[in-house]
């Protein structure tokens, strides 16, 4: 809980980095963001995480726009992996044995840091790419991506899915039922 | 497969991409790349968690317990597929069931064969219960693919009610089977009570003679002694929910069901043939038989009686006299509701013998109630109404026993039915 308690503070202090520490009466509307995601992983409600992570990604995509880029893409990497430590305490790790929980904790929070790492590299990279590309060439790429990434989860959802499972008519019943 | 976290991910990527491109704000679209990232990387360590396959199996240290005896439950789950990385077991309990200690819920990891064990004891309340299987949360580290299943380790669970040996309970029904038993015939033969006085016929045993009243009419006489023989015997339980009132009418039942196991052991013990009826939203009724496995048959019938509610079985002149044997002998167990006095005496009235045992729901929850001027008048009035209720079943030929539940069944038992009047 904590964890996702900080990482959502430190999401919303980038993005206030981000816009030069503004005062505007209309940015504190913005404590909305934390509050939600505090409010979540304090709660361990899934809707509420769901939700505090859209709007914290949201006040960094305003930060993107208007401010400093660099910071926004940390304050996007920070709200992921906020978001993970929220939904790994909703896991109840209480019940378990003390070592071995740690030991998964660990794996966790090491695998959401690498996670978010990894994306706060590939985005800080990408915009530091200068390619010039066609409008429609952009939005092309954009559809074939969606449409790979539709593909894989298809693909990964048939091979990890129920499988197996019988479809159709399947009465238990031997007599004729007509 | 759950798959919630991931689905509100990419959407997230798409809103950011296309307002991105559609706005031409690349900004936008940059700020989804992490996420895309975040989402594609652990989705992708995730489905490596391919679906668990999972066995449980389940040990109860009885399958067939008291009631107020420890149950030792084990729960065992075996991985037989991949490594499962965050692994949420529960083990349902029975909502009637008291947890004295141990786990029946715990969050772990399981490798490939690794078991994972729920032990835990718990006391249930009198009943059967079918205990399904293991309910299964599985899901990866961060959350992106889980599973819920529930693994079957399926075991029955019957916990009897306790009873009391009822021993000095004599019964008299007008009717009496062939062979011997406890239940007083009305006939002459062996026997231990005293029927009558003849005048000797050859053939007759030397020591049976009655010398006293020889020497008073100068004829030989002998004794005779009443045959005692088994008889048919119906208990009938009232599960009339109307009837169980109070602050704890289960607790009431629990002592009803007690004293009809008792009977209806005490009644097996004799010899006699004994058939159950549960009397309440519908007739549940058990045949009359002999012998232990017979008893067996009604303590587990007993162990599943539960109060219902009917319109047709409201009162208890709807007691289906055609399943008794005419002549027979019915042992009512009923807290009794107003006017069932009258329905019992209609019952005795038909040449059944009939006795009623009547759970006392006032003496139960005396202490409960405290100390005070209305308690005790409250105690008073129930006390004046019970022994005119006493009065009514007396003169309806009814032999009535209220029981003070805080005492043993046994000794109140044999003071009220010893003798036949």
């Amino acid at each position: 809980m904590i964890p996702a308690l900080l990482g959502s503070v430190g999401a919303y202090l980038a993005v206030w980095a981000a816009l030069g520490f503004t005062r505007e009466p209309l940015w504190w509307a913005s404590l909305a963001a934390p509050l939600v995601a505090g409010l979540g992983a304090v709660l361990r409600h899934r809707g509420l995480l769901g939700a505090g992570l859209y709007l914290q990604v949201g006040l960094a995509a305003a930060a993107a726009v208007g401010g400093n880029r660099t910071l926004a893409l940390g304050a996007v990497a920070l709200a992921a992996w906020s978001w993970d430590m929220g939904n790994l305490a909703r896991a109840r790790l209480g019940l378990g044995d003390p070592r071995r929980i740690r030991r998964l904790v660990l794996a966790a929070v090491g695998r959401s840091t690498g996670l978010a790492l990894a994306g706060l590299g590939v985005g800080l990279g990408f915009s530091s790419l200068r390619v010039r590309l066609p409008f429609w060439g952009v939005v092309g790429g954009v559809a074939a991506s969606w449409l790979a990434l539709v593909l894989l989860l298809r693909a990964v959802g048939r091979a990890y899915g129920l499988g197996g499972e019988a479809r159709g008519n399947r009465s238990s019943s031997l007599r004729f039922t007509g | 497969m759950d798959i919630g976290k991931a689905r509100a991910e990419l959407v997230l990527v798409a809103l950011l991409l296309g307002v991105g491109i559609g706005l031409r704000m690349p900004a936008l679209a940059f700020v989804a790349l992490p996420l895309a990232v975040h989402l594609l990387g652990g989705f992708a360590l995730a489905a490596a968690d391919r679906r668990p396959r999972l066995a449980a199996s389940r040990t109860l240290t009885a399958s067939r317990a008291w009631e107020g005896e420890e149950i030792e439950v084990a729960v065992n789950v075996t991985n037989r597929g991949r490594r499962v990385e965050l692994l949420h077991l529960r083990d349902p309990v029975p909502s009637e069931a008291q947890v004295l200690g141990g786990t029946w819920e715990l969050v772990t990891d399981l490798g490939p064969g690794e078991a994972a064990t729920l032990a835990y004891r718990i006391r249930v309340r009198r009943g059967v219960y079918d205990l399904a299987g293991v309910q299964v949360q599985a899901r990866d580290l961060l959350g992106f693919v889980g599973w819920s299943e529930e693994v079957p380790c399926p075991a029955t669970l019957t916990v009897l009610p306790r009873y009391e040996r009822l021993q000095g309970v004599a019964l008299a029904p007008r009717r009496t089977l062939p062979q011997a038993g406890t239940a007083r015939s009305r006939r002459p033969g062996s026997g231990v009570e005293f029927f009558g006085c003849r005048e000797y016929r050859p053939g007759d045993e030397i020591r049976r003679i009655n010398w006293k009243a020889s020497a008073r009419t100068g004829d030989l006489v002998v004794t005779e002694y009443e045959e005692e023989r088994a008889a048919d015997v119906a208990v009938v339980l009232d599960v009339r929910e109307a009837a169980y009132r109070g602050e704890n009418p289960l607790d009431l039942l629990d002592h009803a069901v007690r004293g009809a196991a008792s009977l209806v052991q005490g009644f097996l013990a004799g010899g006699n043939r004994v058939g159950l009826l549960l009397y309440g939203a519908y007739l549940d009724w058990v045949y009359p038989g002999y012998g232990r496995r017979h008893g067996e048959r009604l303590l587990r019938k007993l162990a599943r009686a539960r109060p219902g509610r009917s319109e047709v079985f409201a009162e208890l002149r709807r007691i289906p006299t055609q399943l008794l044997p005419a002549g027979s002998q019915i042992a009512v167990v009923s807290p009794l509701l107003p006017g069932d006095e009258e329905d019992l005496g209609a019952l005795a009235a038909r040449g059944y013998r009939v006795m009623v045992l009547v759970p006392d729901v006032t003496t139960m929850e005396r202490e409960s109630l405290g100390e005070g001027p209305e308690v005790e008048l409250a105690a008073r009035i129930l006390a004046l109404e019970r022994r005119a209720l006493l009065a009514r079943l007396y003169a309806a030929q009814v032999r009535p026993l209220v029981w003070d539940v805080r005492y043993p069944l046994a000794p109140q038992a044999r003071a009220a039915w010893r003798r036949i009047r």
